[in-house]
């Protein structure tokens, strides 16, 4: 391990140089652009102080103030005028959240809409696959319903037409590709949706057409394995709960790789030391840090061809199959001992691009058998999974001329395809080229018509969440815009009369109903399903069957893979962007990596081992190559990156895209390759050269050493279990000048959130700023410390930097019985309530930044300026409940305050107690690994009260005597 | 003495010009009193007053949320499409109904941004009279601003002994800023 510098800009308040016995923080010292300090005051935002300082300057404005004040008596405010409804709806009352079922990629959702403005998404939690869990893209979908970047309507050849005009000429087009004998095609995403693909598969008919699923980042090689292992063409259901072991291959299944809202909720349920079911232990082999390895209970940092090699290894000593490993023999038998130890309880996962890969992990999973405990393959009609082969065929085909039509439903080739030149030219061989893209992206520009289709929650829809369980989607909004479900478009194609929601109605009553129980009519059994937003069925996926297969042949082939000399340049998705198809969405982009904690941009992920061999540094710009594709971007050094391995986020780069995601970063897709029968995300190779130049990175965490202080208590499973207390046994002396029987009355509000079960998944912070109204600050505000959230993560490293152990903290308002913030407010804006949570004041904040100077956890945040709200679209998102602020007032967690009132209300108006869980704050309830707890600590009954007697709790910083009303209950691993 | 004389006047000039502009100032966006002209000539004397509607009628909100609301112009019809249907006032509503060009009242009672008031809380959980924050509404042929309105006059209930009964919950806001001010 190295020494690091100490950065004079520490994020909590330091005061000592040594560090915690193996913890460490920072990588290099602060990088910030040293133009953008110079640049700050002079985009005229502070223009109107300036006035010329002379006495008599002085003079006339105290002469004007004090003769000017009198005349405000005289002021009347400005006339406000009340417009009421026309027509009420009977279920609208203004100022009455209504809730909505819907969903959102597979998501299921309660949609909160205000006055039938959705503002706010909630998991739904009668969802037996998701449980309730969200991520943080969900949670920021409401903003991209309000995205003013969207297109108002159809357009042909870039003018706007009528949809009859549009429909008609569309029509003639594709009725002449038709009869041209070429191919028509039309190319959407992988597909859940019954109700869609049966339309689809009408669509095709009518047209002659073919239907292709492509994902930017697909699943392709294991679905392609389990067709080779088992006839199915399915990707693999994972139960979590029941695992264990989970060896995980690169599958960053917490964070970006299948469902991992449901995979979070799931995995999290099993990692409770005090559960009788024991803890699930978790072995990570990967050569970047994703956000999975950094909540691994053993990680170990390995290249892509290590990683194949220890595969090798275990297959080999499982079933004596294949050529078996050549290194990293230790970890092999670590990895082959556990899985002996647990047999069908266990889950080995990899999201290697390779097939060959793929069908040794299912020959592993095969041999230890997991099939039909931990894992299943389910066939299912109603799934349409991505074929990278078909696409790659299409676009030959497209290239070739053959292609007379062509159809992109949600999908953005022209810059998620590995080679974007070629898409361009092929797709320019095509004479209709139809998009349904909502706003224009690098696909839309290519094609003659955009049929503008709808946003989801302006949608008709349902979805295959899991094998057995239906969720609806439904419009919770009227369109915006001009646009049109791109399933009726589908339908004025076919001359299909009708609306979408008829179509699917009766789609549901001849398919779905008759699987149904309990209900008299179809309607009754759509009402119902709608109302609940979910329903579970029974034989809507088949199970394959799990027959042996000899899987030599496929792990010589992975033993055979040849690799080039040079940098293994592996792309990866960010939690927050994935494969780009949100960038424009601003709280995403703001929202920081988990990892790295950068926003606003992707760069190059070097090793510290690397970096110090070629003396790069955070922020230096280096231009990657590869043999056929080059970035410049900024590096940034990422502990637990393999030495020779270099990683580019992909999701960046969007040359046709709104003004927010609009040139961040480069554009990596270009990296990938098509090898071996499928798109391979980690098979490109090449050279790092520095430029010179220096291009500081927006981080909101450069330095949070914890210097010398046990911020983050943690502890093993191995010593937990000899005693709960292990980790927590430091209590700081604390004196306190009320007796000790001082009373605190009525309810008295607590948090304490697990850090066992926190995984960093940042779901938390978006529905933090949903909820709390909070302002989006740009890239280059961030870079000057100056983000805005509420809510952070703060992630600890410890150990060696080359395979570190991640600790994720949230951190917020700790809400101090003693707070020191309120000591020094000289204007009393910073108070306690009788209830215990440290109010922050608007209308009295004068903006002295006392408060934040004086608080030890630095979670108070200041608006340097007015932050944009000039979209006027995009203020249909806030909160009604909650006011905005202007520059010059401090803001910080409110602890909720407005659900908390709202929640008495509530109970008040049903003349009943408070129960507890009556009231869930933004963060506790978009938690997917249900981590955060909120209550009444007075309730002796109450969660809270039990996490607040936990031998785990513990509060930060205790020896300070501020005595946080939120607390944590120490990090277990299970070593 | 002359001086001293004229340094008293202006002494007391000034105190005398403080006094007034302190007393102005502290009226700032106080509009006790304001009774602005409306698009139509409604009488609550009438309908309230004489016919004894129930307020929460055409304030359905009060009860359920945060606002009272105005009521939606079609409710007016409820009665209206029978009830003095040729009154120029009634036709103005249908008119409005019809071409879906709304009527804009002029907001009365008006509550700043930073501060939440929820009816349903005063009205449903209280139990209060409308009255005692609008005044003698069923009195009013032109609505008019009875009240305050202003964060001293909210306290002063709240910290009058007629609410505030001890047990926590059940307790009405006290004096904790957050109970209005998020």
């Amino acid at each position: 391990m190295s020494k690091f510098e100490k950065n004079d800009n520490c994020g909590t308040s330091c005061g000592c140089g040594s560090q915690t016995e193996g913890y460490w923080q920072d990588v290099e010292n602060k990088v910030l652009d040293p133009q953008a300090v110079s640049k700050e005051f002079q985009d005229g935002e502070f223009d109107s102080f300036s006035v010329e300082k002379s006495r008599r300057s002085f003079l006339k404005i105290m002469g004007f103030s004090v003769t000017a004040l009198p005349l405000t008596g005289c002021i009347k405010i400005p006339v406000k005028k009340a417009i009421p409804y026309l027509h009420k709806n009977d279920t609208v009352i203004p100022g009455v959240a209504n809730w909505y079922a819907s969903t959102f990629k597979g998501v299921p959702l309660l949609v909160k809409t205000r006055e039938s403005r959705p503002i706010k998404i909630e998991g739904n939690d009668k969802s037996m696959t998701t449980m309730g869990g969200v991520g943080s893209q969900q949670q920021a979908s409401v903003l991209s319903l309000y995205d003013s970047n969207r297109l108002n309507g159809p357009t042909i050849s870039g003018a706007e037409v009528e949809w009859a005009e549009f429909d008609q000429k569309l029509k003639e087009d594709l009725k002449a590709a038709k009869e041209s004998g070429k191919e028509v095609l039309i190319i959407t995403p992988s597909i859940s949706s019954p109700s869609e693909i049966t339309l689809i598969k009408e669509f095709t008919k009518a047209y002659g057409a073919k239907h292709i699923a492509f994902d930017g980042t697909s699943d392709y090689s294991q679905v392609k394995a389990n067709e080779i292992s088992f006839n199915a063409k399915a990707k693999n259901s994972y139960d979590f709960t029941k695992a264990n072991v989970i060896v995980s291959f690169g599958a960053d299944f917490l964070g970006t790789w299948g469902n991992s809202s449901t995979n979070t909720k799931q995995y999290v349920s099993r990692r409770d030391p005090s559960s009788s079911e024991g803890m699930s232990r978790h072995i990570q082999i990967e050569p970047v840090m994703s956000l999975t390895g950094s909540n691994a209970d053993y990680r170990h940092t390995k290249s892509l061809k290590d990683s194949r090699d220890i595969i090798l290894g275990v297959l080999k000593s499982l079933t004596g199959e294949g050529p078996g490993n050549t290194s990293n023999n230790d970890i092999v038998s670590g990895i082959v001992k556990e899985l002996k130890a647990n047999k069908g309880k266990s889950l080995v996962i990899s999201n290697d691009s390779d097939i060959n890969v793929q069908v040794v992990i299912n020959k592993i999973n095969q041999a230890v058998g997991n099939y039909n405990s931990t894992i299943s393959v389910m066939k299912s009609d109603y799934k349409i999974c991505a074929d990278d082969m078909a696409f790659e065929q299409a676009v030959n085909s497209m290239n070739d001329g053959n292609v007379a039509a062509a159809l992109f439903v949600d999908v953005n080739p022209a810059y998620s395809f590995h080679n974007s030149k070629k898409f361009e030219s092929a797709v320019k061989k095509v004479s209709t080229v139809v998009s349904f893209a909502l706003s224009n992206d690098e696909t839309s520009v290519l094609a003659k018509y955009n049929a503008t289709a709808n946003h989801t929650f302006e949608t008709w829809s349902d979805s295959l969440v899991s094998d057995s369980e239906l969720s609806f989607t439904q419009p919770v909004i009227q369109p915006l815009f001009g646009s049109r479900m791109y399933t009726e478009t589908l339908m004025s194609l076919m001359g299909k009369s009708g609306s979408f929601h008829d179509y699917m109605k009766s789609f549901w009553s001849k398919d779905f109903y008759p699987k149904s129980s309990g209900f008299a009519t179809a309607t009754d059994f759509w009402n119902k399903s709608l109302h609940d937003g979910v329903v579970s069925l029974d034989g809507l996926s088949k199970a394959a069957s799990i027959s042996s297969m000899n899987a030599s042949s496929y792990a010589k082939k992975v033993a055979s893979i040849e690799y080039s000399s040079g940098l293994n340049i592996v792309t990866y998705q960010k939690t927050a962007i994935m494969d780009g198809d949100m960038a424009n969405n601003p709280w995403l982009q703001e929202l920081p990596d988990p990892i790295t904690k950068a926003t606003w941009d992707n760069y190059v992920m070097v090793s510290p081992m690397y970096a110090k061999e070629n003396s790069i540094k955070t922020g230096d710009v280096v231009t990657l190559k590869s043999k056929d594709h080059s970035v410049t971007l900024p590096a940034i050094v990422q502990p637990g990156t393999e030495k020779n391995t270099v990683a580019v986020a992909v999701g960046y780069g969007r040359k046709v895209a709104g003004k927010v995601a609009r040139n961040l970063g480069e554009n990596a897709f270009a990296f990938y390759t098509y090898n071996r029968g499928a798109t391979q995300t980690a098979d490109s190779f090449g050279t790092l050269a520095k430029t010179g130049k220096f291009k500081g990175l927006a981080q909101t965490q450069t330095h949070h050493s914890m210097e010398g202080r046990d911020i983050v208590r943690e502890t093993t499973f191995a010593d937990y279990s000899k005693n709960p207390k292990a980790g927590n046994e430091k209590k700081a002396k604390l004196v306190n000048i009320y007796p000790p029987d001082h009373k605190k009355d009525g309810h008295q509000w607590a948090m304490a959130i697990d850090l066992t079960k926190c995984t960093g998944c940042s779901s938390c912070i978006i529905s933090c700023n949903a909820e709390n109204n909070v302002s989006v600050v740009g890239r280059q505000e961030v870079a000057n410390r100056r983000e805005m959230h509420w809510l952070r993560i703060d992630r600890y490293y410890k150990g060696d930097e080359n395979q570190p152990e991640v600790m994720h903290m949230p951190m917020l308002c700790q809400h101090c019985e003693n707070a020191p913030c309120e000591n020094v407010c000289p204007v009393m804006a910073t108070v306690h309530s009788s209830d215990g949570i440290n109010q922050q004041v608007y209308n009295r904040c004068v903006g002295t930044r006392y408060c934040a100077n004086n608080c030890p956890y630095k979670v108070r945040r200041f608006n340097w300026f007015n932050y944009d709200r000039s979209d006027k679209l995009a203020n249909m998102v806030l909160n009604p409940d909650v006011s905005t602020r202007t520059r010059g007032i401090m803001e910080k967690c409110s602890m909720c305050i407005q659900r908390i009132q709202e929640g008495k209300l509530q109970a008040k108006r049903e003349r009943r107690d408070l129960k507890d869980g009556d009231i869930k704050l933004a963060c506790q309830q978009s938690c997917p690994g249900d981590g955060i707890v909120f209550g009444d600590m007075n309730d002796k009954d109450s969660k809270i009260a039990a996490f607040l007697g936990s031998d785990r709790n513990y509060t930060v910083l205790e020896e300070l005597n501020v005595r946080p009303r939120v607390s944590y209950l120490t990090k277990v691993r299970n070593k | 003495m002359k001086k001293l004389f004229g340094a008293l006047v202006a002494l007391v000039a000034f105190g005398a010009f403080g006094a007034f502009v302190v007393t102005q100032a502290r009226q700032i966006g106080f509009n006790q009193g304001y009774q602005p002209d409306q698009p139509i000539a409604f009488s609550h004397a009438k309908h309230a007053g004489d016919l004894k509607i129930d307020c929460k009628y055409c304030h359905f909100g009060a009860d359920k949320g945060r606002h009272a609301g105005v009521p939606p112009t079609e409710l007016c019809l409820n009665c209206h499409a029978k009830v003095k249907t040729n009154s120029p006032e009634i036709k103005k509503i249908q008119k409005a109904v019809d071409s879906g060009e709304n009527i804009q009242w002029v907001k009365v009672n008006h509550f700043p941004d930073f501060a939440y008031f929820n009816h349903s809380q005063h009205v449903n959980v209280a139990g209060f009279d409308c009255q005692k924050c609008h005044g003698d509404i069923q009195t009013m042929d032109v609505v008019k601003q009875e009240k305050k309105l202003n964060m001293g006059w909210c306290i002063e209930c709240h910290r009058g002994n007629e609410i505030a009964p001890p047990e926590d919950h059940k307790r009405a806001a006290g004096g904790d800023c957050s109970k209005c001010h998020y």
